[in-house]
């Protein structure tokens, strides 16, 4: 009795697991997923992500705001079950490849028999013809031959008197759908590896200037020798560039002018030409003290000198100065053609002074002498070690090969059955897959009707 | 100056051969007859309609795709280069109608806005962006024609009354042919979108509004394309993912433009 139970408990779960296994990897489970990430993604797109909890009490209210954030639609793409939905998926994806795939190397290594009147009166384009005063055999061969010629790949079967043909053409069609749908499984692995692997770091630099990238666990280090920014008639950038060298162990291994959009890669590192900014040099001096000073342009720098405790400075830089209607200073241009600061002084947190200065002016504020004396530009470079990347593009190359191959090459069939009746032989044709196959149906039968002797045409 | 008055006079002749076509069309539903002088006046429309795009790309020197509303008049065009390509295999009286008449409002729509043409930025210099465009038009303009169709599904649009089902079956035919023939350009925008973005940002996926809702464009029709193969959807259930998903490719163009501004603000 307890072995019968024992054994009823363990049929039990495996049928329960073979159940749930094929619920799991189902076309009907595989569409409620889709559906279910296509809700996701409208809601992370529609709700702001990742912001603070202020953000969300703000625009929320405090009743919503913590049930945004505990239920993850606060971070919807990196929420637990916003990944677990993406795994299912990815499941039911390789389920879904693994039963394509065996189904597809059926189809491309043998023939696929129809072996009934009945089943060949199925298909989408059938006909038939009654032939005399020509054996079976003979006719199969020469009507073989016909088709091979076609490009199709036929094999023969015998059932007694009976003779059936089964051909082929445009298998590759069917190795389609499982390389995109396996596509899309390298493609989600690679966004996996890329989330967990993925390194990277944006420096500003200027020009001439260098990177220690090896100090963070880069294989070389980068040398900006140049940059230089073309523009347009407006005055606007058209491209921006960096002329880089990058090192191992102070020996030149590659050298390259990148741009936007033309990142220097080497060693699985990618340099990106991300944007570009000024910098203004100067001095301060406080009475005994002098100091040098280098700020980029909009940032606040802590000034840890002066008599007031706490100050900051923030510098404005105009390359191309005007003043608009209103005497507001902009800028007209990207161009230093007439370059000017705009300057900010701060003492704990409040505005104390404000004003312009044009480059090798000296500005006196909060007993200190300000001299600004020359403008320099930096680039902007992002550095992205990425082990994931190879597997996405992988991903995305398999995958247009697999939708070129679906989309494009239409598997077509051809199946004829020759049965013997009284004084000859019927013979049955039927097609599958192509458009045109009407046509080539006709063709077919043309010569199936030159074998021998037609009979009454049934067509 | 001369260039201006060109590209007017390419832009007023396409949008008023689209006009007659749209007549013609109409007056097809009963005089079938008409059909050859409204093939005529379409492939009129979109003759000068591409001669509008050749002359703007020689005035800018670039590839006219690179705002909002340049893009929206290359749709309008895709439209009915699908519809064209279409009209092969699938001819529906009365069809012609509504679609050249969406086609010919998007062109107005986005002619009527006078715009400066901006040179191109940094980032937009990139051989993948003229392929991710010509993908998205392709694509796009495939949907728009499977929406037109689901449409007419929908509302039962009765023209020949004596031969409802295969007007059905043939309108339904054209839909799924039209998301068929989308889907891979569709898959295109995707991945150039990615590449492209790989080379500009060094980040081929960012959840940017623009990209999650080409995404979720991409999904819907992912879901009717399974659903036809292996679920049998058929009729209105097939026609509804048809509008519900030509809703996502509007919204991507406009909704995601005004209301989620991201990465491709200038887009």
């Amino acid at each position: 009795m307890v072995h019968r139970g024992y054994n009823q408990a363990k049929g039990s779960l495996i049928s329960w697991t073979i159940s749930a296994w094929r619920f799991l990897t189902s076309m009907r489970t595989g569409i409620l997923l889709l559906t279910l990430f296509t809700i996701a993604c409208v809601m992370g797109s529609l709700l702001p992500q990742q912001e603070a909890p202020v953000f969300y009490q703000k625009i929320y209210g405090n009743e919503i705001a913590p049930l945004l954030i505990k239920s993850g639609l606060a971070s919807t793409y990196s929420a637990p079950w916003f990944v677990a939905l993406a795994m299912l998926l990815g499941l039911n994806l390789i389920a879904c490849t693994v039963n394509r795939t065996f189904r597809s190397m059926r189809r491309l290594c043998g023939p696929v028999w129809k072996n009934s009147i009945s089943i060949m009166q199925k298909c989408h384009g059938r006909q038939k013809l009654e032939l005399q005063g020509v054996q079976v055999r003979t006719a199969a061969q020469a009507l073989k031959g016909k088709i091979k010629a076609g490009g199709y790949r036929v094999y023969e079967r015998a059932e007694g008197e009976a003779r059936i043909l089964s051909a082929s053409k445009g298998m590759g069609g069917h190795l389609g759908s499982p390389i995109f749908h396996l596509a899309l499984v390298v493609v989600i692995a690679g966004g996996i590896v890329s989330g967990v692997y993925r390194k990277s770091a944006a420096y500003h630099v200027p020009v001439p200037g260098k990177i220690e990238l090896t100090r963070e666990g880069f294989p070389f280090d980068l040398a900006v020798q140049d940059f230089q920014i073309d523009y347009y008639p407006d005055g606007n950038p058209s491209q921006y560039r960096s002329q880089l060298t990058a090192t191992t162990m102070g020996e030149i291994v590659k050298q390259k002018t990148i741009a936007v959009n033309n990142p220097l890669s080497w060693q699985g590192v990618k340099v990106y030409q991300f944007s570009y900014g000024w910098m203004v040099e100067g001095s301060i001096n406080e009475g005994k003290e002098i100091h040098d000073f280098i700020i980029e342009s909009g940032r606040v720098m802590p000034l840890s000198y002066g008599e007031q405790g706490e100050q900051a400075l923030k510098v404005i830089f105009l390359p191309d100065y005007q003043q608009d209607i209103y005497g507001h200073p902009f800028s007209r241009s990207e161009r230093p053609v007439h370059p000017r600061v705009v300057y900010i002084l701060y003492s704990h947190g409040m505005l104390v002074k404000m004003g312009e200065a044009d480059l090798g002016q000296t500005i006196s504020a909060a007993g200190m002498n300000i001299r600004f004396d020359r403008h320099k530009l930096y680039t902007a470079l992002l550095v992205k070690q990425d082990a994931g990347l190879p597997l996405v593009l992988i991903g995305l190359t398999l995958f247009l090969t697999g939708l070129g191959l679906h989309f494009y090459v239409k598997p077509h069939y051809v199946w004829v059955l020759f049965s013997p009746v009284e004084g000859g032989f019927m013979v049955y044709l039927a097609t599958n897959g192509l458009s045109g196959s009407n046509r080539m149906e006709d063709e077919l039968m043309i010569n199936i009707a030159n074998l021998g002797k037609p009979g009454e045409s049934l067509s | 100056m001369i260039h201006l008055r060109l590209e007017s006079l390419f832009f007023f002749t396409a949008a008023g051969a689209y006009f007659l076509s749209v007549l013609l069309y109409l007056a097809n539903i009963r005089l079938p007859q008409l059909v050859k002088q409204a093939k005529f006046f379409t492939l009129a429309g979109f003759s000068a309609q591409t001669l509008f795009f050749i002359d703007r790309g020689l005035i800018t020197g670039r590839m006219p795709a690179a705002s909002l509303l340049e893009f929206i008049q290359l749709l309008s065009w895709g439209t009915v280069l699908i519809f064209l390509i279409m009209q092969r295999r699938h001819l529906i009286r009365g069809f012609g109608a509504p679609l050249l008449l969406t086609a010919l409002l998007l062109m107005v729509y986005s002619g009527s806005i006078n715009q400066n043409s901006q040179p191109l930025m940094p980032a937009l210099q990139s051989y993948w962006l003229k392929l991710h465009v010509a993908a998205a038009i392709l694509a796009y303009g495939s949907f728009a024609l499977s929406f037109t169709a689901g449409v007419m599904l929908l509302l039962r649009v009765r023209l020949l009354t004596h031969k409802n089902k295969q007007y059905d079956e043939e309108l339904e035919r054209l839909m799924n042919n039209a998301i068929a023939f989308g889907f891979p350009f569709m898959t295109l925008v995707l991945i150039t979108g990615a590449v492209w973005a790989e080379q500009v940002w060094g980040a081929w996926w960012s959840w940017d509004p623009k990209e999650t809702w080409a995404l979720i464009t991409w999904l819907i029709y992912a879901i009717y394309l399974h659903g036809r193969l292996n679920q049998r959807w058929q009729g209105r259930q097939s026609a509804w993912m048809a509008v519900l998903g030509f809703g996502a490719v509007v919204f991507t163009l406009i909704g995601v433009t005004w209301l989620l501004p991201g990465l491709h603000s200038y887009y």
